[in-house]
């Protein structure tokens, strides 16, 4: 697969609608697609990427470019376009918080090469970590991968080695440097295919520290043939504070990068081919460029030796010769005999199944996402990793292993903790208590708190806003005034001797200069409202078809009142039923044999049966509401 | 907050701040005198800090630490970022190899230094760290201050709501190497604590002190004159190489015929961690790296000298970067007293030290021309007092071997076989010569402190000898090479033998044998003879001392009996100049003589000097911190809650706190503590947690303005058990009283709400009416201007803001005013 084929489902999501894009490490399956994705998409998000794997990734890219053989068209972005996502992509430190939009995220050491990454990404107090590809064993120049101090809801981690259990550290690089030995010293040329960055380095300090401490051995020249990695050289002499406690006390001393035993190789002109040597070239699985150039040259010598480092994809020739065949096919089509020894030894920095399980018996996580692996092995997996916690009461795990564009959701409930603040919290909460103010939410986060405190705790202030309304009046003021008793019932004096005003419902003042009536509040709904009541009046006035247009304004009667309700009472209950008493403050009503007595003047219900009480108790109130004029408790602003 | 050192002065930093049971030591640090005085205030507390939290590297932030450690039991852990913890090691080894080169240098020793620097936590730039313990719900967070590599602004946030913000020395602009201080980020902090150190100081334009710095370096170069520029050990420094290295890199500044150096006893290693370094620096430097591998630290022209011969070899005339900054000691002092009293040549500082230094002097009396220096040298004992002390010696050796001769052979061999595998290896030595060290106590035991004192010197100082001699082969013949003979051997002798030196603590030296510059060489040495005749006659008087001195040497040699004659006539032979072979030669004796009590003791002579300053003395500010415009901006921004004043005279501080209080930037208190005083900025917190339920939540419809969303919101607490299973790492603390109930709120009932008076309105946000007017015309369409600060719509409607603050909203009964009026509550969220 190459070109546009071999780009991720990419349709099946809308670039547009993602806020962030974090990139794990410089691998070309992490990372491969990133040029095209940021320039030739609507993505408009943010993308992250630790330093190491910045500086790394462009200059692999770049040699990507250089050495793909796909047409103009073909090519999914030019080294131009490279170029050009760099300045779209962002650093971040490990362990360093970055919060875009509300998604809070730091990155925890994951070992695997250097620079990579694990992601743990905070959404609304939800926890990701998307570990990348991971290590948990410590290597010479890398630390292991970080457990990180967060339990994480949902874990998204790798499955490319399945259930398979990788060597110790020991033996294999026991095993490498015991054959490196062997070969040189019967007189071969030892032929490290590997991938230029990453487990490269690795063996790098492997075979200088051999080397070192093997004086005899001095005479064999280690070269690597790569210019990729000889570039990204500088890189690894940069961002010591990136790998492990060794090398960077090392570093203190010289830099472990300085290679003494070791000379790079530009081209394979260069390369005099003179005698036994160790030679670490590229591509890792020798599909075609130098390390396949030198095996043509070499496998038909019995002393020659090639060691396979790394993972081998099914169809190469690295992979074909490990079942070790008798004869190769060179890239010109010659049929050689396959002489020359062949060994594996996988330095792969991928996890394996048991630093899967203890990494999830330490992080305790929910749900674990299996992704990165061939379906099998993942299924493999999963089902290892049931059987492993089903007796385990700490931990539910549940497996997921999602196939290609297939999505996972998970439902988490929402208990949404707020944080009271302020005057609010000045009482400490008491069951049954009411408690009201003003909910702020903020990235997920939310605080409660009375208005007053808005402008203690949060950058928003509080304001008012006081409206001036004018309208053209030329009517008697007197009628304006009947009016609008009306309609607001008490009306206070406000305003001095200069400006009289009268205010209604206790919100809107009202003057009235030279044929001009000005409204004056402050503004919230309720008063919008009592003022467009104001307005109508006002108009209605001044064009002189008010219906109360009359000079008597309503004289609410207690007698009236006490009338009514007398009247309605009689209604329902009978007039037998209900009696006035002498002072007229009392009326008595019977039902059922039950007296209920009724207050006159406060309107308040007496009656030993509660459901009497309260329906007379509505009743009553209903009544003196109808009538009565509106008594209105103002809204403050 | 208690104030150990640094209020209302300009010297070293250090508070202790207590929050609840915590309590931190905010910096660490140190005067250039190392007053007793304030070490006794730190000691008073030093059994109660919980942690320390160190800002920049140098020395008035984290000077005391390594005496702290070693001599008062500090143990508890330090916070810093990974440059301020390496770049503080090299400042401490440097200020210590520097004090110890002129003088005996007991305060503390290298492996206080170490001890202290193992103590360290690192953390990156937004980290949150949560604190354990005592400091539960504690986080503190670095961020960046610019000033230097790795400096650090500290937050301390107690449960995500109140936060205490530790800013001081930031710098507010980007440089060539760093960010500047991101402090605007913070807001409304509920204490800052700040310096007031630079509020009756401006910076300046970056160009013109660029500027300045380049005529000067040219004038001087032209006639043929030597720049000194006396900066730190490894912070400001890297700031200074790389522009120095830009400007030598520039055809055109037509500094390239001329040398540079960079002049310290670590220069390489500072360089080396600068290199590895990159990700702290500026956007610039990282996107270069990334873009072209090009490390800014990979300099071509800054050659690393280590020691005054190393100096010798660059070519006059010459800029020299050197340490320290405050003039009182390290290879600036040198060099100034060498070179202040030639007119040709120029002395740049770079930063306002704390008064009383010799550099400070300078800067603020620039017209003096005569300054007393004390000049300071160890010198060996002689004659009479000499043998007094061998005397001392030889009676308490044969008391210690008789006393513990078992114990004595074992430590001899062990320390014999650390120095051979020292030859070898080279690294990895610290564990070996910390037995050494144990051993060499042990045995001193019962002696008095000052035997013991030079017993250990001596010793070790033997060990430096074996490691330098392996790596140093350079020194060999390159120094007779630049050595005109005549006038030059006598300037040198009188230094030579002092040099010889046994001088140091060697054992930490040995870290950095492995570089090409090998040993330390008293600076004095190779003096280059362009030196002025003053200068000269002043060192031939001096010489008459010489033939006197060196005869005892010999003689000294000639008693212990261990030494062969071969190594004397060796010492006779060579002119003390080719000092390296001879010691060459003599290494695997001395490694024989290593536990022999005798070599040559020390003592200081201290003499002092009126030295006439002839040459150009001129002060460019390369501190980079905030001056007072930026700092009045800043606290604008950040209007912190409480505000604590810190570092800096009375009338810096009176002067900042009059503007806060002026502003009305502070809400709640300003504090001015002086040294010991202990101010209580302690707020009066209400804060508890509370679990929404989700009927409540589905309930509230929120009202967006900018970033935040509001809502009102009325309910009913309940309180409920904890659910079943409290994953860890989720808040679950309560801060109020119960710790296993916890709080819900309900939405509350139709009746009950009925009931309820209704809540006052609020409006949130404050719009500004340029963007009203902004909204009405683009996107409404109408006609808006401001008249007379009154924006005006159509004619009809007026809108303005009066002193209070207060919108106004004016006009006559129109559609127009009320569509206006829509638009205008539109730009709140009204609840």
């Amino acid at each position: 697969l190459s070109g546009r084929a071999a780009l991720p489902f990419i349709d099946n999501i809308d670039p547009e609608e993602l806020d962030l894009l974090l990139v794990s490490h410089f691998h070309l399956d992490h990372c491969g697609a990133l040029p095209w994705f940021l320039n030739k998409t609507n993505f408009k998000g943010r993308c992250y990427m630790t330093h190491a794997t910045k500086a790394i990734y462009k200059w692999l890219l770049a040699d990507c470019i250089r050495v793909s053989n796909v047409s103009a068209e073909e090519m999914l972005y030019t080294e131009a376009e490279l170029n050009a996502s760099m300045s779209h992509i962002e650093t971040i430190n490990f362990h360093q918080e970055i919060e875009v939009n509300g998604i809070k995220f730091w990155c925890y050491h994951a070992g695997h090469v250097l620079g990579a990454a694990m992601f743990m990404i905070e959404i609304a107090g939800v926890k990701i970590l998307y570990t990348g590809d991971f290590s948990r064993q410590e290597d010479r120049h890398l630390m292991a991968a970080e457990v990180p101090n967060l339990r994480p809801d949902v874990l998204v981690t790798e499955a490319t080695y399945g259930v398979h259990v990788h060597e110790p550290r020991e033996q294999r690089e026991n095993r490498f440097t015991r054959l490196v030995h062997d070969i040189v010293t019967r007189g071969g040329r030892c032929l490290i295919p590997v991938f230029a960055l990453g487990r490269a380095q690795e063996l790098l300090l492997i075979l200088d520290e051999y080397w070192a401490s093997h004086p005899e051995l001095h005479d064999f020249p280690i070269y690597y043939a790569s210019s990729l990695a000889k570039k990204c050289m500088s890189v690894y002499q940069t961002y010591i504070d990136a790998m492990n406690d060794r090398i960077r006390k090392q570093s203190a001393v010289s830099n472990p990068f300085k290679f003494k035993h070791i000379a790079s190789l530009k081209t394979i002109d260069d390369f005099d081919d003179i005698g036994p040597c160790v030679v670490l070239a590229s591509p890792g699985m020798m599909q075609s460029g130098l390390s396949r150039e030198l095996f043509e040259c070499w496998c038909t010598d019995r002393r020659n030796g090639v060691i396979i480092a790394g993972y081998c994809v099914e169809g190469t020739l690295a992979k074909m010769i490990l079942s070790e065949p008798e004869e190769i096919t060179t890239m010109g089509g010659q049929r050689l005999p396959l002489k020359c020894s062949v060994d594996y030894i996988s330095f792969s920095a991928h996890t394996d199944c048991n630093q899967t399980t203890d990494f999830i018996r330490e992080l305790r996580p929910p749900h674990v996402i299996l992704v990165h692996g061939e379906s099998t092995e993942m299924n493999r997996l999963r089902l290892h990793l049931i059987r492993k916690f089903e007796d385990d009461p700490e931990c539910k795990l549940l497996v997921y292993t999602p196939k290609n564009t297939q999505s996972v959701e998970l439902r988490f409930r929402g208990e949404k903790t707020a944080k009271v603040v302020g005057q609010l919290a000045a009482e400490k909460p008491v069951e049954g208590n009411i408690l009201s103010g003003i909910l702020v939410r903020r990235n997920f986060k939310l605080h409660m708190m009375a208005p007053e405190d808005l402008q203690n705790f949060t950058t928003l202030t509080r304001s008012t806003v006081t409206q001036h309304l004018g309208i053209p009046f030329t009517a008697a003021p007197r009628s304006l005034v009947l009016n609008l008793s009306q309609v607001a019932g008490e009306l206070e004096q406000v305003g001095d001797k200069q400006k009289p005003g009268i205010r209604v419902f206790g919100a809107i003042n009202i003057f009235l200069e030279n044929k001009m009536i000005v409204l004056e509040w402050e503004s919230s709904p309720v008063n919008d409202v009592y003022a467009d009541a104001v307005v109508t009046v006002i108009l209605k006035t001044e064009s002189g078809d008010c219906p109360g247009n009359t000079d008597t304004p309503i004289q609410v009667n207690k007698k009236h009142v006490r009338t009514c309700i007398q009247e309605t009472l009689e209604e329902m209950y009978g007039a037998s039923m209900v009696s006035v008493s002498e002072d007229q403050q009392q009326l008595t009503v019977t039902v059922d044999e039950k007296k209920a007595i009724v207050d006159l003047e406060s309107y308040e219900v007496k009656c030993d049966d509660e459901e009497i009480q309260s329906m007379i108790e509505v009743t009553v109130k209903h009544m003196s509401a109808c009538i009565q004029p509106l008594k209105l408790t103002p809204s403050i602003a | 907050l208690q104030v150990i050192t640094g209020a209302y002065d300009e010297g070293a930093l250090a508070y202790l701040l207590q929050t609840d049971d915590f309590r931190f030591l905010l910096d660490c640090g140190w005067d250039e005198n190392f007053s007793l005085d304030i070490i006794e205030q730190y000691k008073r507390h030093i059994k109660t800090i919980d942690a320390v939290l160190i800002t920049y590297p140098d020395i008035y932030h984290l000077g005391a630490l390594p005496y702290l450690v070693g001599h008062c039991g500090l143990k508890c852990p330090v916070y810093a970022t990974i440059p301020v913890n390496k770049m503080g090691q090299m400042f401490m080894y440097d200020l210590h190899q520097s004090r110890s080169h002129s003088e005996d240098f007991t305060l503390f020793t290298l492996d206080h230094v170490d001890a202290a620097f193992n103590l360290f936590v690192e953390l990156k730039y937004d980290q949150s760290f949560p604190l354990e313990g005592n400091g539960q719900g504690l986080t503190i967070t670095p961020l960046p201050a610019g000033h230097m590599i790795g400096g650090a602004i500290w937050k301390i946030s107690k449960e995500g709501e109140e936060e205490i913000v530790y800013a001081v020395d930031y710098n507010h602009k980007k440089e060539r190497h760093l960010n500047s201080s991101n402090l605007t980020k913070i807001s409304r902090p509920t204490l800052l604590i700040t310096d007031a150190l630079n509020t009756k100081y401006s910076q300046g334009q970056r160009k013109t002190k660029d500027a300045q710095l380049l005529t000067t370096i040219l004038e001087t170069m032209r006639r043929d004159g030597n720049v000194l520029i006396c900066v730190d050990t490894a912070g400001r420094v890297l700031e200074l190489a790389l522009l120095l290295e830009q400007l030598w890199r520039n055809e055109q500044s037509g500094l390239f015929a001329y040398s540079l150096a960079l002049l310290n006893n670590f220069s390489h290693q500072v360089i080396e961690f600068a290199r590895s370094q990159v990700e702290w620096m500026a956007d610039k430097i990282v996107r270069q790296f990334e873009e072209s591998r090009a490390n800014p630290f990979q300099l071509r022209y800054v050659k690393l000298c280590h020691n005054l011969s190393d100096l010798e070899k660059v070519r006059a005339p010459k800029v020299v970067l050197a340490s320290q900054p405050d003039l009182e000691c390290g290879f600036a002092r040198d060099l100034f007293i060498q070179w202040a009293e030639n007119d040709k040549n120029s002395i740049i500082l770079t930063t306002r030290t704390s008064p009383g230094t010799l550099a400070r002097e300078l800067i603020d009396k620039p017209n003096v021309t005569t300054i007393e220096v004390e000049v300071r040298r160890k010198v060996p004992l002689e004659g009479a007092e000499l043998e007094e002390h061998l005397e001392q010696q030889r009676i308490q050796n044969e008391k210690k071997a008789a006393e513990a001769q078992a114990e004595k052979k074992k430590s001899r061999k062990s320390s014999r076989s650390t120095g051979d595998e020292r030859m070898d290896v080279g690294t990895g030595m610290e564990d070996e010569d910390e037995n050494d060290d144990d051993d060499d106590d042990d045995d001193d035991d019962d002696d008095d402190d000052d035997e013991n004192q030079i017993n250990n010197k001596s010793k070790s100082s033997t060990g430096d000898h074996t490691i330098d001699t392996g790596l140093a082969d350079d020194n060999l013949f390159v120094t007779p090479l630049h050595t005109p003979s005549g006038t030059r051997a006598p300037t040198q002798s009188p230094f030579a033998p002092k040099r010889k030196a046994f001088a140091m603590f060697p054992h930490k030296e040995e870290k950095y044998t492995c570089d090409d510059y090998g040993e330390i060489i008293n600076p004095a040495d190779y003096m280059v003879v362009e030196t002025k005749p003053s200068i000269a006659n002043d060192f031939a008087s001096m010489n008459f001392g010489d033939s006197d001195e060196r005869q005892p040497l010999n003689e000294l040699f000639a008693n212990n009996s261990n030494v062969s004659n071969m190594v004397l006539t060796m010492m006779q032979q060579n002119s003390v100049g080719i000092l390296p072979a001879n010691q060459a030669q003599q290494h695997p004796l001395i490694q024989q003589v290593q536990h022999q009590p005798s070599t040559i003791p020390f003592k200081t002579l201290r003499e002092k000097r009126e030295l006439k300053i002839n040459a150009k003395v001129l002060y460019v500010d390369f501190e980079a911190r905030s001056d007072r415009e930026s700092i009045e901006k800043l606290l604008n921004q950040i209007k912190p809650k409480n505000l604590i004043l810190i570092h800096g005279t009375q009338d810096c501080i009176e002067q900042l706190e009059k503007y806060c209080t002026a502003k009305q930037i502070v809400q709640g208190r300003i504090f001015s503590p002086r040294v010991g005083e202990i101010v209580d900025a302690t707020t009066e917190r209400n804060l508890y947690q509370i679990k929404l339920k989700d009927s409540l939540l589905s309930s509230i419809s929120f009202a967006k303005t900018r970033d935040v969303d509001v809502a009102w919101v009325d309910g009913v607490i309940t309180h409920g058990a904890p659910p079943p299973t409290t994953p860890s790492g989720l808040a679950t603390f309560t801060t109020v009283g119960q710790s296993n109930t916890e709080w819900y709120l309900n939405p509350v009932a139709r009746e009950v709400k009925d009931q309820m008076p209704p809540h006052p309105c609020v409006f949130v946000n404050e719009p500004k009416l340029l963007d009203l007017k902004m909204i009405l015309i683009r996107q409404h369409g109408l006609r808006a201007e401001f008249v007379g600060g009154v924006l005006t719509c159509e004619d009809t409607v007026a809108i303005k803001r009066n002193e209070a603050g207060k919108i106004i909203l004016e006009g006559s009964l129109s559609d127009t005013y009320y569509k206006v009026r829509r638009i205008l509550y539109d730009q709140y969220a009204i609840l």
